[in-house]
């Protein structure tokens, strides 16, 4: 398939068509998929408003790709796709400490955005040690969970307003950023782009947000930034029971008090750290101070949570397995390279929404289904993120094996969990078409929506409900 | 009481007969009496220029989401507009146009579940807040109720409408706060969106994949244009106060017992920038249970036992110079927590020059801080409205003092009524009759702040000409939401709607606020939901209108779910062209009434492929 006419249609941004420089995105280094077409480096929003006008007058279909490689989701799976690379939009507009929040590009990595906020006082929410180059709006537009749940107010958080072109090719800002006026006008009357409902009666950046790019393209977002921990200090209880850790994590977000609040298995714990030995479980609760008696509210917040922990019978470790808690925070807070989990090609994962009341029962059906697939359970990590305040869990597995074992067990997995009423709120991998089995209103609702946005069906569109479902 | 014709459309025998099927006999009304009690509202004046909307054709109560679903799928085969009332508080609940089926959903007024572990609530559209509250208290828990007040309906609010109360920092923001919902969609399927059909949970209404919480609002709601919304899911958060208030005494003169570590301030500031600051600071610091400003007139109107005792103390003209105030309420669940808490605010108010002009707290240093308070306002004053003020105030003081009231009593009205959110509609509806609101945008503090002075510059003018009630000009009402990450201050203009002048104009205070957000680019306005403020927001605001409009005509095909607080894509983009032909010369209230005409002349009821053709 040519791509004539594409260069002309993005300005600034830079075409590539040689076959080894594309296999990156698709079919390559041992993945299935096909190759794109071409992969346009947009380097401005009129790029990606040139590509989608292209893409709408010569049939073609667009995958937006933010990170650096190696993608994982982001993999072109049939012919006629032009990737749309925003890795190289890299500006961090704002990092503004006085409302706790950041401008910046899709093409931002964690360890960018880190440095320039560090500078003002502030830190990203981060998800739990992310790969290098992992991009950060790409991240928030996933709804990959973060740390601190007590710093979640909605799902949708930390992301607020968004720039996005529409498949329609229309180019549109999402909530407060909407207008009126520029972004530089709305800085000049003390806004900071933190409202991220709207304009009026529609909240379009939520209808992006989990679309993988098959509603529209994200140029650059604004985010929540918290204030950055003058101190901060890690508890960890370690278990080889469930039952107690989940008591103490309810008990903590009644009281609103934490930070970072997860609980990690042995197999994940050692990944992570490269640490053997781990215990069964461990739960690790971050206790900080920020710009106000730093000390006192450490000090309140650490007994208070102690308290909670000792009710349990247990207690809070100085280290597990030798790792201490200042080590242990730097590893899940930080970006990790190499990534813990390893290259796509050595794991594969499987996550979903629960409370975490139910947590243990989708444990039992990890344990269950390794039995009955005749799967090592050792080869599975287990990680426990409350979200919402720690209203909803996200639950999620990784099966640590060659791609083509790790996807048989994921799929396993996931049929497993979704008999007992696993909720795949973020569908992806080969267990993606689940969470849309038997909801065809739902489907052809969301389908109804896409057309609204993308009439065409240009953005993406062979992921998600747009699929056909069985 | 002014006489109105009121226009009647009839609903065939037929299909009323079929309706009576659906709700029972007793549950469907088509008595002019009863219909009219639907169509009397709150500013129609402003809208009408009477004080009725549209007459129904009838009012039905379902009492299921099957009823529900059943009259809405009714009304698409026989092309009867429909609008539901969750507890029709508002003036959106009816329709300009005669003739709307009124869906009031009062019977479906249960809480299905309350999840204490995971902080959730599930409920049916007529569980008001005070009822919530009061069943989430027993389990330490606690809602987010509008500043409408705890009369008004959780899930009206959460699906339908808007969000803004005065605990929103520590209790969020209506629309996010929405979980998974249930929605009989405007063709009548039934739609339960997020977790339910997988889990029997109602834990989130996110996904799979994209959120459908985008299309059904956005910082506003469709307000009944989009359906119905028969069951939703609500965050609910910890709440470290007794399992039931005490109240005694009646309002306004509500006393209670101050719960162990909760502390009631209001809190004085030399000006508006210190205001900026001290918000910034209480929001990141985290360490409010509710931190919003009411202006003096409504707060003083609140807490007064007759409109002439507020007059005799407002026209002296010393206390609308409280109007640099914030007020803030701090809920620890310990001692150490709450140390902390009060330190912090402690610093912030020391680096902020405020002072303690109220404080349930009642020691020493508070009466040094309110001496010190009440000298910086005396100041601000002048001598002469000091010595007007005087007499009224002390008057009053000793009144209050021989009926055994203590200046801590004021500290615990405001607790109560903060916590309780009644505070609000009191005031407002106390010395005018009437309100209508403006400015308001949810965005960052300071811009919040730019936000009620250039309301209140804007209110001088209307005031001066006599539309408006002299509440000193600064009436903001608002405060922060999610720990301070964004906040909202409205502009609220009182007026008598018996006057005639008030009527005429009422509307002239809120066109130049919209005007000014958009010339000065204070962000959008509470006001930007309706047509004809779409026609003059959205060429603003990247014609947002576009995208509104296609969402109600993809899922309102026949349109019958009245939008007329919603949208109307040709309503809007006609006036649109009006304004633009204008070149910027327009009358808002021509626009208006033209926007009205034509909804009552072409919708509901009109297929939108045909208005787009
Ligand atoms: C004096 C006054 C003050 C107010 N102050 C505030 C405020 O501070 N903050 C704020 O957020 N709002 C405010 N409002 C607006 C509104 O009353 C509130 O948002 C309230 O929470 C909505 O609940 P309600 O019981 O009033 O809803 P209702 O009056 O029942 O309905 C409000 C709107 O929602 C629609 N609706 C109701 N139920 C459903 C349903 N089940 N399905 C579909 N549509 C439905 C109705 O058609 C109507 O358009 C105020 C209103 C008034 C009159």
């Amino acid at each position: 398939m040519g791509v004539e006419g594409l260069s002309e249609a993005v300005s600034s941004g830079s075409v590539v068509t040689q076959k080894e420089l594309m296999e990156d995105y698709g079919a390559g280094n041992g993945r299935k998929g096909a190759l794109p077409a071409a992969v346009v480096f947009c380097e401005t929003a009129d790029d990606v408003v040139g590509l989608t006008k292209w893409a709408r007058e010569n049939g073609r279909k667009i995958l937006p790709v933010s990170s650096a490689p190696p993608h994982e989701s982001a993999v072109v799976q049939k012919e006629g796709y032009v990737v749309c690379d925003l890795s190289r939009m890299k500006r961090i507009v704002r990092a503004d400490r006085r409302n706790r929040v950041a401008l910046a590009e899709v093409g931002v990595t964690f360890e960018e955005l880190d440095g320039a906020l560090e500078r003002v006082g502030l830190r990203a929410m981060t998800p739990l040690a992310p790969r290098t180059g992992k991009s950060v709006v790409a991240s928030y537009l996933d709804r990959t969970p973060t740390l601190v749940p007590r710093a979640q107010w909605d799902l949708s958080d930390p992301l607020l307003c968004t720039e996005v072109i529409m498949g329609s090719g229309k180019l549109f800002r999402t909530g407060c950023s909407s207008g009126p006026g520029t972004l530089e006008e709305q800085w000049a009357t003390g806004q900071a782009q933190k409202n991220p409902m709207g304009p009026s009666a529609f909240d379009f950046f939520r209808i992006v947000q989990g679309s993988r790019g098959s509603m529209g393209i994200v140029t650059w977002a604004s985010m929540k930034c918290e204030l950055r921990p003058r101190v901060h200090e890690l508890l960890m209880l370690p278990s080889d029971d469930l039952a107690p850790l989940i008591r103490i994590v309810y008990g903590i977000a009644h009281a609103r008090w934490g930070e970072e609040c997860l609980i990690l298995d042995s197999n994940n714990l050692t990944r992570l750290t490269g640490v053997p030995g781990m215990p069964a479980f461990a739960l690790l609760v971050g206790v900080a101070g920020f710009d106000y008696r730093p000390e006192q509210r450490v000090s309140y917040q650490k007994r208070g949570i102690e308290g909670i922990i000792s009710s349990e019978g247990a207690r809070v470790s100085r280290s597990i397995a030798g790792v201490g808690g200042r080590r242990m925070l730097q590893v899940i807070t930080s970006p990790s390279d190499p990534y813990w989990k390893g290259s796509p090609a050595e794991h594969a994962d499987v996550y979903f929404l629960t409370t975490m009341n139910r947590a243990p029962d989708f444990v039992s059906v990890i344990d269950e289904t390794c039995k009955k697939e005749k799967f090592d359970r050792a080869q599975v990590g287990l990680y426990l993120q409350p979200q919402l305040g720690g209203r909803v869990t996200h639950f999620e597995a990784t099966v640590f094996a060659p791609r083509e074992e790790a996807d048989r067990m994921t799929r396993a997995l996931a049929e497993a969990a979704a008999a007992k009423g696993a909720y795949f709120s973020r569908p992806a991998g080969n267990w993606d078409d689940l969470a849309y089995r038997d909801k065809p209103l739902l489907v052809e609702t969301f389908r109804r929506t896409k057309k609204i946005f993308d009439p065409d069906g240009v953005m993406n569109p062979d992921v998600l409900f747009c699929k056909e479902v069985v | 009481m002014t006489t109105e014709v009121v226009e009647t459309v009839d609903l065939p025998e037929a299909v009323y007969e079929e309706l009576k099927g659906i709700v029972g006999q007793d549950n469907i009304s088509r008595e002019p009496a009863v219909l009219d009690t639907y169509a009397f509202q709150y500013i129609a004046e402003l809208l009408t220029g009477h004080s009725y909307l549209g007459r129904p054709c009838a009012v039905v109560m379902p009492a299921s989401t099957e009823e529900v679903q059943a009259i809405v799928r009714l009304c698409n085969r026989e092309s009867i507009p429909y609008k539901a009332v969750s507890t029709g508080w508002g003036a959106y609940g009816g329709s300009p146009a005669p003739g709307i089926l009124q869906l009031d959903l009062r019977r479906m007024n249960r809480i299905l579940d309350i999840d204490t572990d995971n902080m959730i609530a599930v409920v049916e559209p007529y569980v008001v807040g005070a009822t919530l509250q009061a069943e989430a208290f027993k389990l330490g828990l606690n809602c987010h109720i509008v500043g409408a007040g705890s009369n008004t309906s959780i899930l009206a609010s959460a699906t339908s409408v808007m969000g803004q109360g005065t605990t929103g920092v520590s209790t969020g923001f209506s629309n996010r706060n929405l979980l998974g919902f249930e929605w009989v969609m405007p063709d009548g399927e039934l739609l339960r969106v997020g977790c339910f059909e997988d889990s029997d949970e109602w834990f989130t209404g996110d996904g799979p994949g994209p959120s459908l919480r985008g299309i059904i609002r956005g910082f506003a709601g469709a307000f009944g244009g989009l359906g119905v919304f028969t069951k939703c899911a609500v965050k609910l958060y910890p709440w470290f106060g007794p399992s039931r208030i005490e109240l005694t005494g009646v309002t306004p003169e509500y006393d209670v017992e101050m719960p162990k570590n909760h502390i009631a301030y209001l809190i004085a500031f030399p000006g508006w920038e210190e205001m900026k600051e001290f918000g910034n600071r209480v929001g990141e610091a985290e360490i409010a249970f509710s931190m919003c400003h009411n202006a003096p007139a409504p707060m003083i109107a609140a807490m007064m036992e007759s409109n002439m005792a507020f007059y005799d103390l407002w026209k002296g003209g010393l206390a609308e110079h409280f109007k640099y105030s914030l007020e803030v309420v701090i809920a620890a669940q310990s001692e150490d927590e709450l140390a902390f808490q009060e330190g912090v605010l402690r610093d912030i108010i020391r680096r902020t020059k405020g002072r303690e002009i109220i404080s349930s707290k009642n020691d020493l240093r508070y009466y040094v801080d309110l001496t010190l308070g009440l000298g910086r306002i005396v100041r601000q004053a002048g001598p002469m409205a000091t010595l007007r003020t005087i007499p009224p105030l002390a008057q009053f003081m000793i009144k209050s003092l021989m009926a055994g009231k203590r200046p801590s009593m004021f500290a615990k009205t405001l607790y109560i009524s903060l916590v309780k959110q009644h505070l609000n509609a009191r005031g407002i509806f106390r010395f005018g009759g009437s309100f209508w609101t403006s400015m308001g945008a949810l965005t960052s503090w300071d811009c919040c702040i730019e936000n009620a002075k250039e309301g209140e510059q804007i209110k001088r003018k209307w005031i001066d000409e006599g539309v408006l009630m002299d509440d000193g000009a600064e009436n903001a009402w608002g405060g922060l939401y999610e720990s301070g990450c964004y906040g909202h201050l409205e502009e609220l203009g009182v007026y008598d709607q018996s006057d005639p002048i008030c009527v005429d104009h009422g509307i002239d205070f809120v066109v130049d606020t919209v005007e000014a957000t958009i010339n000065k680019h204070l962000a959008m306005s509470l006001n930007a939901t309706g047509d004809p403020f779409h026609a003059w927001y959205s060429p603003h605001v990247m014609n947002y209108h576009d995208h509104v409009a296609s969402i109600k005509e993809e899922f309102d095909r026949a349109n019958l779910s009245d939008a007329s607080v919603y949208i109307n894509r040709s309503i809007v983009e006609s006036l649109m062209k009006m304004i633009e032909d204008g070149g910027g010369n327009f009358n808002f209230r021509e626009i208006m009434d033209l926007a009205n005409d034509e909804f009552v002349q072409t919708g509901p009821g009109t297929e939108t492929e045909e208005l787009a053709g």
